[in-house]
């Protein structure tokens, strides 16, 4: 007798990634010899202390280590959800087995997967770091990769579509004001790469910087790369970011303006907001979106470097990771506010589209296309699209989630989880943004 | 524990952590941009003052709705200062008019790097910022600092630059190769040669990664830029350098004992790394 355990409506080994969110799978017999009638089979974890742990439920039933569910003998199947257990996201790819097992205890299938989730940088292995920097490198193939591509979407003429939240000071009282896509820009912006690289090595995930805390593992050698006054980052001999290229120029420049191996990031004007002091700051979209500038422009401004300046921050590696916690403090504010749904007051401030009443700048309401993924390349949008896109414009696809569309709305991004929208997973989550 | 225990667990840590809402720093002034401006501007006031201003501006940058309709007088007010009798201050200036590709700091930086007049910051730094809008009138003098430049960083910074630069294969391929050249600068003119002639780079890295007596640190960054960049295809069906990669093993056999992990930052350390990644990639074992 055997089982057969399908994840993510896909029987490609290239399926079986999950994080907190519950997933669809299936089950059945695949092989049903000896049975006489529905077999009474258990879904449990192979290794309970080791890898990645899962956890099973039905539409009735809660979520649990273990799932009982009665498989027809005809192999029809019958479906089930799995998620991945809080805090016990894998460290390698495919360390969590979901093994079935009959009622005297035999085993009827192993199916290994791997919960897969963003994480603090500094609680990395080091086998995660080096698939981290090796997937980066290998995408960014010494400035001939497509890394060319996310970088161009960060440049001088694009800044209109992903910044700019905050009324227009008194003394431009008709400068454009209340962009405030800032959030939802960047998430699209990070999920894109995270996929291109997920396209390279399934098992390789953004992670991110708690410029609140310090992280001196990551400003090392081996990582991305040691500071030195007034110099460029030093790389080990073996980090393959040695040969990090974008703009036509080899490394970069990343002087910490404040002490990288004992505090978090801050500058002349005093230190990164904290992450409770960032949740402070509001329980509505506008007044949370204000951490555009503290904590995220004081953190991009702890350094000399092309990191403190919007046009050429992309070309040190530390934006990415920099937005990554941007975007989970974002997450974790949805979460304790309960704000995924733009219904709810609060979520996110203009609900309608371009060209409405009291609509602010195209690419910031909540109906309105982002660029450059709308494939929409004139004015006022930028009219320089990267590369790519002019073979054909749209979010590269996921092999596990549906969402959001190849040319997501700003709506699209605020429920990354499916919290309000059951099975809408866009596949990424945050080690500590519970589902 | 459920998401609303969760959820109250956070919140019960936020009361309790979060404090005052922002700690001020040395800039204690208003993020009145105009304000911003003239602090910077003004000579008569501490350097500190006007660097937590600058900082600020940076800030602003990030998030001001208005920051466009600044940025002229943004750039006009650093213009005035790149002369400032403060280093620090100096270089943050000379940085982010860089950053904007300032025809005017460009001029006063490379006439700096030219000696026609005093540096206004180091030649390593000057060279750092003019990579943010390198030209092709900067080369010639970018080759001759790669060659001749008396600071090891400065020659590096320079070789950095030319990776974009096609018509200086010849000359990255001699730094690179140059043993008497510092580590340093050999590995950043490997990762340019990589950049502007591939082909060469590859002939040139193998010929490095099994030559014994080249430093080992040069060896290691060539075999890991082979790994990641080299014509996988070629180099998997090149026997004879898989071969040879595999005998550098038995040059330091107590770096591969069982349950060793070399220290990156040793050469030999860093090479048995690198020849382990590459074996890897290869099928090698």
């Amino acid at each position: 007798m055997r089982t057969e355990v399908v994840l993510n409506g896909s029987s490609a080994p290239s399926a079986n990634y999950i994080g907190w969110s519950p997933r669809p799978a299936t089950i059945r017999l695949s092989d049903a010899t000896g049975a006489n009638g529905p077999v009474v089979v258990t879904l449990r974890n192979q290794r309970t202390n080791v890898g990645g742990q899962v956890v099973f439920s039905t539409s009735t039933q809660t979520p649990g280590a273990t799932l009982q569910l009665p498989l027809p003998v005809n192999g029809s199947p019958v479906d089930f959800f799995v998620a991945g257990k809080f805090r016990s996201a894998s460290e390698t790819d495919r360390d969590a087995v979901i093994e079935v097992v009959d009622g005297a205890g035999a085993v009827l299938s192993q199916t290994s997967l791997m919960v897969r989730v963003r994480k603090d940088v500094t609680t990395l292995t080091a086998a995660e770091r080096d698939l981290f920097i090796d997937t980066l490198a290998r995408f960014n193939a010494s400035g001939m990769g497509k890394f060319a591509d996310v970088r161009a979407m960060h440049v001088s003429a694009a800044l209109d579509e992903s910044h700019g939240s905050g009324p227009p000071p008194p003394q431009f009282p008709n400068a454009p004001a209340f962009r405030d896509a800032f959030l939802p820009w960047h998430r699209a912006y990070l999920l894109d790469l995270e996929r291109a690289l997920q396209a390279i090595e399934p098992a390789v995930a953004l992670h991110y910087w708690r410029f609140d805390k310090s992280a001196p593992q990551l400003f090392s050698p081996d990582f991305l790369g040691e500071p030195r006054t007034g110099s460029s980052v030093r790389f080990s001999s073996t980090n393959p970011l040695r040969n990090w290229k974008v703009d036509s120029q080899v490394g970069f420049q990343r002087d910490p303006r404040f002490n990288h191996l004992t505090s978090g990031a801050s500058n002349a004007n005093g230190p990164v907001l904290t992450e409770a002091q960032t949740f402070k700051l509001g329980t509505t979209y506008r007044a949370f979106v204000r951490m555009e500038g503290q904590p995220h422009g004081r953190a991009h401004t702890c350094f000399d470097g092309p990191i403190n300046n919007p046009a050429t921050a992309p070309r040190d590696p530390l934006f990415f990771l920099l937005h990554c916690n941007v975007d989970r403090l974002w997450a974790q504010w949805q979460f304790l506010n309960r704000l995924w749904n733009p219904t709810v007051a609060g979520t996110y401030t203009f609900l309608g589209k371009d060209g409405d009443p009291g609509a602010t700048r195209v690419g910031h309401n909540l109906l309105d296309t982002m660029w450059p993924w709308n494939g929409i390349h004139a004015s006022p949008r930028p009219t320089t699209p990267p590369p790519s896109t002019s073979a054909g414009p749209g979010m590269l696809p996921s092999s596990i989630a549906g969402a959001p569309r190849a040319q997501p709305t700003v709506e699209e991004m605020l429920d990354y989880q499916g919290q309000t929208r059951p099975g809408v997973w866009q596949g990424f989550d945050y080690d500590d943004v519970m589902f | 524990m459920n998401s609303e225990e969760y959820r109250e667990q956070i919140r019960r840590q936020i009361e309790q952590e979060a404090g005052d809402q922002e700690s001020k720093g040395f800039w204690a002034g208003s993020d009145d941009p105009e304000q911003l401006l003239r602090t910077v501007r003004d000579t008569t006031r501490p350097a500190e003052e006007r660097i937590a201003a600058l900082e600020m501006l940076q800030q602003l940058s990030f998030s001001a709705a208005a920051f466009a309709e600044l940025r002229p007088a943004f750039i006009e007010t650093l213009r005035a200062i790149v002369d400032d009798p403060d280093e620090r201050l100096r270089a943050m200036v000379l940085e982010s008019l860089a950053q904007e590709k300032d025809e005017y700091a460009q001029r006063r930086l490379l006439a700096g790097l030219a000696g026609e007049e005093n540096r206004l910051v180091t030649d390593e730094r000057a060279i750092q910022f003019l990579g943010y809008d390198i030209h092709g009138e900067h080369f010639p003098l970018m080759r001759r600092l790669a060659l001749d430049a008396p600071d090891p960083g400065t020659r590096r910074e320079a070789v950095k630059v030319l990776s974009s630069d096609t018509e200086s294969a010849d000359l990255l391929l001699d730094i690179y190769g140059n043993k008497s050249e510092v580590d340093e600068v050999r590995r950043a003119s490997a990762s340019a040669l990589l950049s502007v002639d591939p082909v060469r780079f590859e002939e040139r890295a193998k010929e490095t990664v099994v030559d014994d007596d080249d430093a080992e640190s040069v060896r290691a960054a060539s075999l890991t830029a082979l790994t990641y960049y080299g014509n996988p295809s070629v180099l998997a069906n090149d026997k004879e350098f898989v071969e040879r990669v595999a005998r550098v093993k038995t040059g330091i056999p107590d770096l591969f004992a069982e349950g060793t992990s070399p220290e990156e930052d040793s050469e030999k350390g860093a090479l048995a790394k690198a020849v382990r990644v590459f074996q890897a990639q290869y099928g090698v074992r």
